[in-house]
This record gives C-alpha cells, structure tokens and sequence, in this order.
C-alpha cells in the first residue's frame, strides 16, 4: 500500500512537472512623433531599444511611428529625444506599452524636453 | 418492363435536375460582374487614397508624405495642389482639371479630390475626409464620402485605421453604375518607420454592401485579410466573400502573395481567372 501511495506521489509530480509553463506575455513598445506646429523642420529621433539606444533620421515628415520593439521587460526604463536639424517645429512625443499610451509629452523648440517612463507592472 | 417504364421517367427528370444545376453553376460562375465591380471599387478606392496619401510633400499635409523622387504614379505631373492650412480642418485639394490627362501610371484621370484633414497621418484621433469634384479615372466618375479615423495602435503595437465609405459610386463609361457602403480596417504591417512610403504594407479587413452594374443587391465580406504592399499596383493576398441576392456566394482571391494583376473567382467548384483592373 505505502509503496503504491509513493507511486502515485511520483506519477502526479512527473506529470506536474511535464505541464509547459506560460510564457511571458511580449511587451511591445512603440513610440510616435507628431509635429505640431506649422514649421517644416528636419529632425532626428534617439529613443531606447531593448538592445540599446537607437537613432533613426532625419525626419522629415510630419508624423513618424517607431517599428514594434517586442522584447522589453515591465518596469524597464525607455526615453525619447528629438534634435531638429534645420527649422524649429513643435512635437508631441509618446510612448504606447502594448497600444495603451504609457507616457505623452509636448516638446517646444527650442525647449525639446525628454520624454521618459518607466513601464508599468502587469495588472 | 413496368419497372423499367417507370424508372426511364425518373432518371430524365434527374438527369435535367442535375443539367440545370450545373448550368445555374456556370451561368453563376460567368457572370463575375458583382466580383469585378467589387475589385474596381476596391482598387479605385486604393488609387484615391494613395494620390490623397502622396499628394503633399511633409511639412505640408498631414498624410504620409513621400519624397520627391517616390511621387505615386497615379499623381504624378498631372495634377496641381492646393493646400489650406489656415482653415480648420485643413484642406487638400488635389486637381486634376478639367480634361483627361494621362497620369504615369498609363490612366486618365480629370476632376478633383478633395481632403479635410484635423491632424497628420501617425496621429492617434486625426479624421480625414475625402470628397470628389467630378473626378474621374479612365472616364469612370467616382462620387461618394471616405471618412478615415486613426484608432490608434492595437495590442500589437500595429496602428490602424477605420475607412467608412459611404454613398460611393462608381459612374462607368458604359453608363452602368455601381454603389457601395463599406467599413474597412487598414492596419500597417510594415515600413511605418522609413520616410519612404513605397515599402509600407497594409492589411485590410472588413464588408461592404451595394448595388452591381446588372442593378442586383451584394454583401461582401473579406474572410482572409487583404494584403496590399504600395509596392504594387495590386492586391496580392486576401479573400472576399460576395454573396448577390438569391445566388450563391463567390470567393475572390487575390493570391499568394506575388504581385501580379490575375485573381481567380469561384463558384462551388468552379474557377474562373480575372484580370484585375
């Protein structure tokens, strides 16, 4: 009887163990720049990536939108810069944790502040 | 022999039964006009939105901006454009005059398309609105109201727009017309990041309702997401479902992914190849 109950003990814990645990869940950043004056101006964009920071530019369109960046970790740190390269121009920079907007900031030239967030916990 | 007598009756009846079906089939599978006013209106629809697309350089109007090397080939040289940022909403006006010219994509085009606008392309919220001025394309006249919201991004971080067609109509050459209601979802797949427009990919979901040039009432139903790279010129992946009142259904598809301008229709089992516009 022992030796059955330690059996059955050991075939529940093997099948336990075989049961595939979730992954995590991606958490995917994108940003946006959106030019809010009626200036024409030439800008770069520094924001972070998961690898690191990334510079993508000159800009010279009036909105721009950051690839998927897939693999940040909640609680990870991401900021935006922007540097204009020829006329001045007005911004409006945010950064979305899986399309919900975690951080939005209005960026005047010449006063083009960083916007930074810290991505918030899972709930 | 009674046996025989009776059965000879039953299997004429059967046989037509099934001649008849088989015909109604074909006859079905012949007539694609619903299936290609579908894909007229779906390519005209993309044509409009790519010249209002591309029609300003960026600074200039809030839409995707190309440069100037990448102008569509449907605007090319043959239209001027006017743009009003005092008003509000800021207005587009794309005109193409009043005679046919031929755009460098080898189609005539005359009128105007005209574009409201409250905010840039990338901006979450902004509203376009695009009217026509006696527009026409290859002397087909396209009337109607387009109204596309940016919904913002989705759980992927895809962003995407709602395109609501409403009281479209297409006045053909031939004096036929066809009209259309449709609600589409256009999501961006690729090349969003780039300045360049010509690698952006598209996904487009949606239905629509309207009345074919043979005057018959349709529903159609895309049932796999229609692929559209503005690389070329023509839908290359997707289904749509079109079910004509009082027959049956019949899918197009649009491929597997090469760009070319072949589509098949079927009906049943039936298959038909078309050529897409």
């Amino acid at each position: 009887m022992k030796t059955n109950c330690y059996f059955i003990f050991f075939f529940v814990f093997l099948l336990a163990s075989c049961t595939k645990s979730k992954p995590d869940p991606e958490n995917i950043v994108v940003y946006t720049v959106v030019e809010t004056s009626k200036d024409d101006p030439e800008f770069t964009v520094t924001y972070s990536t998961p690898q690191g920071d990334k510079t993508d530019g000159p800009i010279t369109q009036n909105s721009w939108l950051s690839k998927q960046l897939p693999t940040f970790e909640r609680g990870d740190f991401v900021a935006l810069s922007i540097e204009t390269k020829s006329g001045t121009g007005s911004f409006t920079s945010s950064v979305y944790l899986n399309g919900v907007l975690v951080k939005e900031e209005k960026m005047d030239f010449p006063y083009l502040k960083r916007l930074e967030a810290t991505l918030p916990p899972a709930y | 022999m009674k046996t025989l007598r009776n059965i000879i009756p039953a299997l004429l009846i059967l046989s037509i039964a099934f001649v008849s079906a088989c015909r109604k089939d074909r006859d079905d599978l012949d007539d694609t006009t619903v299936a290609s006013d579908n894909e007229q209106s779906e390519t005209f629809s993309n044509d409009v939105m790519n010249i209002a697309d591309n029609a300003a350089k960026s600074g200039e109007a809030g839409l995707r901006t190309s440069s100037e090397q990448e102008v569509y080939e449907g605007l090319g040289q043959c239209a001027t454009i006017t743009h009003d940022t005092v008003s509000n909403p800021r207005m587009l006006t794309i005109d193409f005059g009043t005679v046919n010219c031929l755009c460098a994509d080898g189609r005539n085009r005359r009128g105007k398309i005209i574009v409201s606008y409250t905010g840039r392309y990338f901006e979450i919220g902004a509203v376009k609105t695009m009217n026509f001025d006696n527009f026409y394309r290859n002397d087909n006249k396209l009337e109607g109201t387009r109204i596309i919201t940016n919904n913002g991004l989705d759980a992927q971080g895809r962003m995407n727009w709602t395109i609501n067609a409403q009281n479209m109509k297409i006045s053909k050459s031939n004096g036929k017309m066809h009209t259309w209601n449709s609600v589409r979802t256009r999501t961006i797949l690729a090349g969003n990041d780039t300045k360049t427009w010509t690698d952006d990919v598209y996904e487009i979901t949606g239905s629509a309702n309207g009345v074919n040039a043979n005057g018959n009432n349709y529903t159609a139903n895309i049932t796999k997401p229609l692929h559209k790279a503005m690389s070329c010129r023509w839908i290359d992946s997707g289904t749509i479902e079109i079910t004509p009142e009082g027959r049956v259904t019949r899918t197009v598809d649009f491929g597997n992914g090469n760009c070319d301008d072949q589509a098949t229709v079927s009906v049943k089992k039936r298959t038909r190849n078309i050529t897409l516009n």
